[in-house]
C-alpha cells in the first residue's frame, strides 16, 4: 500500500474519512464538538495510544491522526514535531476524537480479510447535527489506488523535506518513472 | 555431499531468479507499479535524511562499514555497500510513511 499520512496505516482511513467528510459537509473545526471512529479490531490494537506523549506514540495514535485533520486540515511530516503535538489547538481536537469497535465490524469475516483497516467515521457538529460514512479501503490501498499525479506530489513534498532541490527532485522522479530506458542505474538517484 | 550439491538457500534462488529476470518477461501493469513503488520509497527515504536518527546513522554506517562507492539516496555522501543499504533502510522507516515493500 501508499501511505498518503506519515502515521500507522491503521489510522489512515480514519483521518481521510474525517477530512472528505469535513469537505463535503463544509465544516470548520470550530463546527465540531465530537468525532466517533468505528474501526476494526486490527486497527484498534494497533492504534493504542489515546493520549500520545511523544511523536512515536502519535504516529500510533487515530486522536492525533484525526485531531490533525480538524485542527490544522492536514496530518504530513510537519506535523512530527513535539512543538505540533503540544500545540494546544491540536491538544482540544485531540479531546474530540473516541474510537471503538463496534459489533458490526468485530466479527464480520469479509471485514477482516478484505478491509481490516477500515473506518467509519461520525462527526457531530455543536448543534448535534450527525454526519458519517464508512471508507472500507484507505486511497493507496489495494482496490483504492493511488494516483500517480498524487505520488508525484508525495515525492515532491518529501523530496523539499530531505532539502533536495525541486529541480533535483524533478529530474529524479522523472528518472524513476522511465527507469527502463536507464542505461545505467546508478544515474537514477544522483543528486 | 559436496556443497555444491546442497539444495539452494532461499537467498541464492531469489539471486537465480532476479539475475535470470528480463525485463520483457515482465508484465507492464507490474513494471508500471514496481516504479510507482520506489518513486514513493524513494522520495520517504529522502525525507528520513533530515532526522536526527539518519545523522546518526550515517556515522555510524560510515565508521562501522567504511568508504565505498555506494550511494545514500538524496544524498552526496557515498560509503560500503552494506553502509549504505543500513542508512538507506533506516532511512525509509524513520517516518513511517512507507509500506509498499519496494
Amino acid at each position: 500500500m501508499f501511505k498518503s499520512y506519515p502515521v500507522c496505516s491503521a489510522a489512515q482511513a480514519g483521518a481521510e474519512l474525517t477530512m472528505l467528510l469535513m469537505k463535503r459537509h463544509n465544516l470548520t473545526t470550530d463546527d465540531i464538538e465530537k468525532v466517533i471512529c468505528e474501526v476494526p479490531l486490527l486497527v484498534d490494537i494497533s492504534l493504542i495510544y489515546n493520549h500520545p506523549k511523544s511523536i512515536r506514540e502519535a504516529q500510533f495514535s487515530m486522536p492525533f491522526a484525526v485531531g490533525c485533520m480538524l485542527a490544522f486540515g492536514k496530518m504530513g511530516l510537519a506535523q512530527l514535531t513535539d512543538e505540533v503535538l503540544m500545540n494546544t489547538k491540536l491538544q482540544q481536537q485531540i479531546k474530540k476524537v473516541t474510537m471503538y469497535v463496534p459489533e458490526y465490524l468485530a466479527n464480520d469475516p469479509i471485514v477482516l480479510q478484505q478491509c481490516p483497516e477500515a473506518a467509519g467515521v461520525t462527526l457531530i457538529t455543536k448543534d448535534q447535527v450527525e454526519f458519517k460514512d464508512f471508507l472500507a479501503r484507505p486511497t493507496g490501498m489495494p482496490g483504492n489506488p493511488i494516483s500517480t499525479t498524487d505520488l508525484l506530489t508525495k515525492f515532491m513534498i518529501c523530496a523539499a523535506y530531505g532539502s533536495l532541490s525541486q529541480s533535483t527532485a524533478e529530474s529524479m522522479s522523472l528518472r524513476t518513472l522511465s527507469m527502463e530506458e536507464e542505461l545505467d542505474v546508478r544515474q537514477l538517484y544522483l543528486s | 555431499m559436496k556443497i555444491s550439491d546442497s539444495p539452494l538457500f532461499i537467498a541464492e534462488q531469489l539471486a537465480e531468479f532476479v539475475a535470470e529476470l528480463s525485463i520483457e518477461t515482465i508484465p507492464s501493469l507490474v513494471i508500471e507499479e514496481a516504479k510507482r513503488c520506489m518513486l514513493d520509497t524513494t522520495g520517504v527515504i529522502i525525507a528520513g535524511q533530515s532526522a536526527k536518527v539518519a545523522l546518526n546513522a550515517r556515522a555510524h554506517a560510515l565508521s562501522t562499514y567504511g568508504p565505498g562507492s555506494a550511494h545514500i539516496l538524496g544524498h552526496a555522501q557515498v560509503m560500503h555497500p552494506m553502509g549504505a543499504a543500513l542508512v538507506n533502510t533506516l532511512q525509509t522507516l524513520t517516518y513511517s510513511y512507507q509500506k509498499n515493500g519496494a
